[in-house]
C-alpha cells in the first residue's frame, strides 16, 4: 500500500507520477480503497464504497497507460462523489433515510464525463440529508451519521458536503466532488483545510444530481490546490442539453500553469461581511492578503453593496426547495429524515405564494447588477472563507454556538431565518448569501491554522462567469505560502 | 425626483413608526421572538399561512410541531418584509432563468 507521502500528494503530482509509472492506477485505486475501507468509518465520510467499480476502471486506465495513451489530467486518478449523483446501478441516497435504497439507471452527465476522463470513482460521500434543502440543525442530520472532521474527530466538517470535505482531508482520496446551494462546498472546504471551488451557475451540468434549488445549486472539486481545482473543472464542466440552465456554450479550458492572473490582481478586500469574524482567522486573512499585496497586487478595501441579499437567497432556497421536494412533502415522508426542522420546514414552505416568489426573484436581478458593478474595479474579492474554524459536534436541536455563514441552516429556525443581517444593515453581509444567490465563482484556500491547529480559510469571488479569475487569484496565493499542503495526523 | 429605490417605503416607515411608538399589539410583539417586530399586517399575514399550513398538514403535526411551525412563518414573514421594502419599478423583471450578469 502506498503511504500518506503519496496519497497527500495533489491530482497534478499523482498524474504526473502515473505518467512517470512511479505507481500505477490499479496501486493507487487499492491504496486509497484500502485506506478509505479502514479510516472512513472513523469520520463517517462515505454511504458507499465502490471497489468493484474503482478496480475495473483503474485496470482499463492501467491497460491504456501501459500502451501510452493518456486521456488527461484525472486519468488514473481515484476521486469520492457527493452522494446526490446518480451513479448507474448503485445506491444514490441523496443523504436521507426516504431514499436510502433509491438507485438509477443512468449516470448523472458529470459522471459520464468523468468517466470519458478516465477518472476512477471509488466511493460516494456522505452528506446532510437532501443538502439541508428542507433545513436542518446540526451535523448529525444524515443517513450515515455526523462526519467528523480529520483535523480534530470532536468537530463537525460542516456541510453540507460534509463526508467530501472528510474524505479528502483524512486522505481517502485526493479530490471529491461537492455541491454548493448556499456554501456547502466552501464552508467544509474551509474547515477541513482543502481548496475547493464553487464553479458559476451554469458552468457543471447538474443532469443526475438532486436538486434543491435550480436557480442556486452549482457542483465543484473539493481538493488539494487551486490548481487541482482548475483541472477538474476543465473536466466536468461544460454546455449539457440536458440541464436547462447550462448557462456556458463553450467548454471550459484550463491551461494550467499559463494561467497567469491580470497584472496588477486587483483585489477588494470586503470589510462588512462576517460581523462575528474569529480574531484568529481575521488576522490570517490579513496576513495573507498583506502577503498578495506583497507579490504585487493591490489590495482595497471594499464594501458588499447593500439590499436584501440574504433574505433573497435564503427564500429562493426555501420555495424552490419546496417545489423540488414536493412530493416528499405532499406524502409526508419527509416525516422519515432525521432533523426535527426538516420533517416540518417544507409544509411552512409550501404556503408561500407565487407572487412571494416573483418578487423575490425581481429584487434578484438588481441584485446582480449591484454585485457586478463591483468588479469593474475588481478582479477578486476577498474575505475569509468562514467567520470562525470547526465548531464542535453537538447532538440535540440547539444551534452551534458558532455556526458557520456557510451554512444557515444551522443557525436554527428555518434556513437562516434565526440570524437575519439585515437586522444589523449591510454591517452584516454574509459572503455566501451575495455571491450564491448572485451565480458568482469562489475559491477557498487554506490560510493558517489556529492556536488548536484547526484551519482557516481565506475565498476569492469573481464576477460571475469569471472562474479563472478566483482560480489564478488562489493560485498565486499558492505559489508562496505552503497551508495547503499541511495534512492531518491520522491515528488508525 | 430621486430614484425609487433611494425611498423608504410605507411599509419601512410604519415599521419603523411601530417600533419608535411601541405600537405593537401584544399578540403581534408574542410572535417577534428574535429580529424585527411584526407589524399588524405581518401577523395577520402569519396566522393566515399557519391556519393554511395546518388545513393541509395540521393532522401529521403534534402540538410541538405546530408551534414551530408558527415561529418559522414568522421567520419567513421577516425575510419576506425585507423583500418587499425593496423598491420595485414596472419594468424589474424576474431572474427566474438566472442570467449571468456579464458586466460592460
Amino acid at each position: 500500500m502506498l503511504g500518506e507521502d503519496i496519497l497527500y500528494l495533489t491530482v497534478g503530482e499523482l498524474s504526473q507520477r502515473l505518467r512517470k509509472k512511479a505507481f500505477s492506477p490499479v496501486e493507487l485505486t487499492q491504496s486509497y480503497l484500502d485506506r478509505s475501507q479502514k479510516l472512513g468509518p472513523k469520520f463517517n465520510a462515505y454511504v458507499t464504497l465502490t471497489p468493484e467499480l474503482a478496480l475495473e476502471q483503474a485496470k482499463a486506465a492501467e491497460k491504456e497507460m501501459m500502451a501510452g495513451k493518456f486521456r488527461g489530467p484525472l486519468h488514473g486518478i481515484p476521486y469520492a462523489l457527493k452522494d446526490l449523483v446518480a451513479v448507474k446501478g448503485y445506491p444514490t441516497t441523496w443523504g436521507a433515510k426516504p431514499f436510502a435504497k433509491q438507485t438509477f439507471d443512468y449516470n448523472a452527465t458529470l459522471v459520464e464525463k468523468l468517466n470519458a476522463a478516465g477518472a476512477i470513482l471509488i466511493g460516494k460521500a456522505a452528506m446532510i440529508e437532501l443538502a439541508g434543502g428542507l433545513g436542518y440543525s446540526n451535523g448529525f442530520a444524515s443517513l450515515t451519521g455526523a462526519a467528523r472532521n480529520p483535523w480534530n474527530t470532536e468537530c463537525w466538517t460542516c456541510g453540507s458536503s460534509s463526508g467530501s470535505g472528510a474524505v479528502v482531508s483524512a486522505g481517502l482520496a485526493p479530490w471529491a466532488l461537492g455541491s454548493d446551494t448556499r456554501g456547502s462546498i466552501i464552508c467544509p472546504t474551509s474547515w477541513c483545510g482543502l481548496s475547493g471551488m464553487r464553479p458559476s451557475f451554469g458552468r457543471v451540468s447538474r443532469y443526475g444530481a438532486m436538486a434543491i434549488a435550480w436557480t442556486m445549486d452549482k457542483l465543484g472539486p473539493m481538493a488539494r490546490s487551486a490548481d487541482d481545482c482548475g483541472h477538474i473543472l476543465s473536466v466536468i464542466a461544460g454546455p449539457d442539453p440536458k440541464d436547462h440552465d447550462s448557462t456556458f456554450q463553450s467548454p471550459f479550458k484550463y491551461p494550467g500553469a499559463d494561467l497567469e492572473p491580470r497584472k496588477p490582481l486587483r483585489i477588494g478586500k470586503l470589510t462588512n461581511v462576517f460581523p462575528r469574524l474569529d480574531s484568529q482567522v481575521d488576522a490570517a486573512v490579513n496576513t495573507a492578503l498583506a502577503a498578495m499585496q506583497k507579490n504585487g497586487a493591490h489590495v482595497t478595501e471594499v464594501e458588499m453593496p447593500e439590499g436584501p441579499f440574504e433574505d433573497a437567497a435564503e427564500l429562493t432556497i426555501l420555495i424552490e426547495a419546496a417545489s423540488s421536494f414536493e412530493k416528499l412533502i405532499q406524502t409526508g415522508d419527509c416525516a422519515g429524515l432525521t432533523d426535527p426542522l426538516g420533517q416540518i420546514n417544507g409544509y411552512a414552505s409550501d404556503v408561500f405564494s407565487s407572487s412571494d416568489y416573483l418578487r423575490v426573484q425581481r429584487v434578484r436581478t438588481i441584485l446582480q447588477k449591484r454585485v457586478d458593478k463591483l468588479f469593474d474595479n475588481f478582479d477578486v474579492l476577498a474575505a475569509a472563507g468562514q467567520q470562525s474554524v470547526a465548531s464542535r459536534l453537538t447532538p440535540g436541536p440547539r444551534p452551534q454556538p458558532q455556526p458557520p455563514a456557510g451554512d444557515r441552516a444551522a443557525r436554527g429556525e428555518g434556513r437562516g431565518a434565526a440570524a437575519n443581517p439585515q437586522a444589523n444593515g449591510n454591517a452584516n453581509r454574509q459572503p455566501d448569501g451575495v455571491s450564491s444567490l448572485c451565480g458568482l465563482p469562489a475559491l477557498a484556500v487554506p490560510c493558517g491554522y489556529n492556536t488548536e491547529g484547526l484551519p482557516m480559510a481565506l475565498q476569492f469571488m469573481g464576477r460571475a462567469g469569471n472562474d479563472h479569475a478566483v482560480i489564478a487569484a488562489a493560485r498565486t496565493f499558492q505559489s508562496f505560502t505552503d497551508w495547503h499542503k499541511r495534512h492531518p495526523k491520522i491515528e488508525a | 425626483m430621486p430614484n425609487s429605490r433611494d425611498r423608504i417605503s410605507r411599509r419601512r416607515f410604519g415599521v419603523r413608526a411601530a417600533l419608535a411608538g411601541s405600537l405593537l399589539p401584544a399578540a403581534a410583539q408574542a410572535q417577534q421572538g428574535r429580529g424585527a417586530p411584526l407589524d399588524p399586517p405581518q401577523a395577520a399575514e402569519v396566522e393566515s399561512r399557519y391556519n393554511e399550513a395546518i388545513r393541509k398538514y395540521g393532522s401529521r403535526l403534534n402540538d410541538q410541531q405546530k408551534q414551530r411551525i408558527r415561529t418559522i412563518l414568522t421567520a419567513n414573514e421577516r425575510m419576506l418584509s425585507h423583500i418587499r421594502e425593496f423598491p420595485l419599478d414596472n419594468g424589474d423583471t424576474p431572474a427566474t432563468i438566472l442570467k449571468l450578469a456579464e458586466g460592460k
